[in-house]
């Protein structure tokens, strides 16, 4: 079992947080969809979900950060499970 | 005071070590703050001496290193102009900058450290960093000036076009193009005047400028009257009239900004702000979309052709950008600012996409809930790294991982697997 922060939007949909990196001063976030396959990165600020999107020009800078903190974490979440 | 005495209290009840990592987390004007507390604090209230000596020199540490922090920081934006600054703004990190910029306004209002930076003071007086402001306040405004000018050519050269289709209003087409020409030739002396205001402000020489503000005013006067009693008659003709006492106001306001040297603004500034030119220009496309549905109305066109002509104003956006093309080509003088500015728009369109957060709360996932979201996860980093089709090694080292993980769980149990690629 693990705990997983969850954010509902106004719209209703539900996202997991999945991954979080500190960079550039922000926290970003990789957020999944709770009910299907989809993803949106981003960072939050005053109570809004900033989206990135992928023709922004930070995003692939902060998909590549998120990854890399996903790589580290992976293998202990999954040992810790 | 009570919030000072509270402060101490609280700061006396950490350890060395909680401290150290309590006073890590805060910024310049808190550490001055629990400094003045710990520097001013009556005797009578200090119960171990020794420790306030520690607790106090750890603080008065801090505060050094932060210092020093937004000294190096203020050395860099000092070597740079405002100018440069201005670009990071849009090429840099936003964000970054903004952070970067909180700092500098934190240590701005603290003099002992004003006076420990090096490079600011000697390097650049209060007059120099005032002339660069002032002279981007000029740039930010020639801008948008040219902006709404060429919104103004664009909107002209639609409605030729749409004329063109319907045939018949030969007289008005020429009545455009004659509009085009005078923007053309107003856009080219707003440019050169811009260059004259930069010597302007060098050189003190005012007056010259105001004169030829006058004459420009007459002529511009001038050929509107002539314009007016000869062609002037439509209602879009008494639009372009408006235009153009705008453009002129606009360029009177500049100029009138410069002369003045201030670098507060006032009211008059603000007017011509971009949100007050922006909407300018929304009632500029208004009533040029009134005045084509009245065009209609006049030539009694059918319904049919009605329809068309809807389709057409839907076009007309697709074909003014290929206008804005041809039209900075031929210029050769807005091209960069258009794209800059298309590239402002597009970040404030970015910031746009928020979303509203309801409420965060957590929840615990199963096991297959969780082995699930990594599987989903690591195909998401996948099909993204293969767009990009750079796929770093990493994706691969996780994906081996995935695999090792995967092979324990089926064999310790026959759940589904956390490896994503089998």
């Amino acid at each position: 079992m693990s705990d997983k922060i969850i954010y509902e939007l106004d719209d209703g949909t539900e996202f997991i947080v999945i991954e979080k990196r500190i960079y550039n001063n922000n926290e970003y976030l990789l957020l999944k969809d709770s009910t299907k396959d989809e993803f949106i990165v981003g960072y939050e600020e005053d109570n809004t979900f900033n989206i990135i999107e992928k023709d922004d020009k930070e995003y692939d800078e902060i998909i590549d950060e998120l990854f890399k903190e996903f790589n580290k974490n992976v293998k202990k979440i999954l040992q810790d499970n | 005071m009570y919030n000072n005495i509270k402060d101490y209290n609280e700061i006396k009840g950490y350890k060395q070590d909680e401290l150290k990592e309590y006073l890590d987390k805060l910024d310049l004007k808190k550490l001055s703050d629990h400094l003045s507390i710990y520097e001013v604090i009556s005797e009578d209230k200090i119960d171990d001496k020794d420790k306030h000596k520690q607790i106090l020199s750890l603080i008065r540490e801090k505060k050094e290193q932060v210092i020093e922090k937004h000294i190096k920081l203020a050395n860099y934006y000092a070597d740079n102009s405002l100018d440069d600054i201005d670009e990071i703004i849009y090429e840099d990190n936003e964000k970054n900058y903004q952070y970067n910029l909180d700092l500098i306004s934190n240590y701005c209002d603290d003099n002992t450290i004003m006076s420990r930076v090096k490079v600011f003071p000697p390097k650049k007086s209060a007059e120099e960093i005032m002339k660069e402001i002032i002279e981007l306040e000029i740039k930010n405004k020639i801008n948008y000036l040219m902006q709404y000018l060429d919104t103004r050519y664009l909107l002209l050269i639609a409605y030729k076009k749409q004329n063109k289709i319907f045939g018949g209003m030969d007289d008005k087409i020429k009545l455009c193009e004659e509009e085009i020409e005078k923007t053309k030739k107003n856009i080219s002396e707003l440019k050169n005047g811009n260059n004259v205001i930069n010597i302007e402000i060098k050189s003190n020489e005012k007056n010259n400028d105001v004169k030829k503000e006058q004459e420009n005013d007459k002529e511009n006067s001038a050929n509107e009257n002539k314009i007016n009693q000869n062609e002037l008659k439509t209602q879009n003709n008494l639009e372009n009239s408006k235009n153009d006492e705008k453009i002129n106001e606009i360029a009177n306001k500049i100029k009138e900004s410069l002369n003045n040297r201030q670098v507060n603004t006032n009211q008059d500034e603000k007017n011509i702000k971009p949100d007050n030119i922006t909407s300018y220009t929304q009632s500029l496309i208004n009533s040029f979309e009134k005045d084509n549905n009245m065009v209609q109305n006049e030539n009694s066109i059918s319904n049919d052709e009605n329809n068309i002509n809807q389709n057409e104003n839907d076009n007309i956006t697709s074909y003014t950008n290929s206008i804005i093309k041809s039209y900075c080509d031929d210029n050769n003088l807005f091209y960069e600012d258009y794209e800059k500015n298309k590239m402002k728009q597009k970040k404030i369109l970015n910031k746009n996409k928020k979303k509203n957060i309801k409420r965060k709360k957590h929840k615990k996932l199963s096991i297959n809930e969780m082995v699930d979201c990594i599987k989903a996860t690591v195909n998401f980093f996948k099909e993204t790294y293969k767009k990009r089709k750079s796929i770093p090694a990493k994706v691969n080292e996780v994906q081996n991982q995935e695999n090792v993980e995967s092979n324990t769980n089926v064999e310790n149990d026959n759940e589904k697997s956390a490896g994503v690629t089998k």
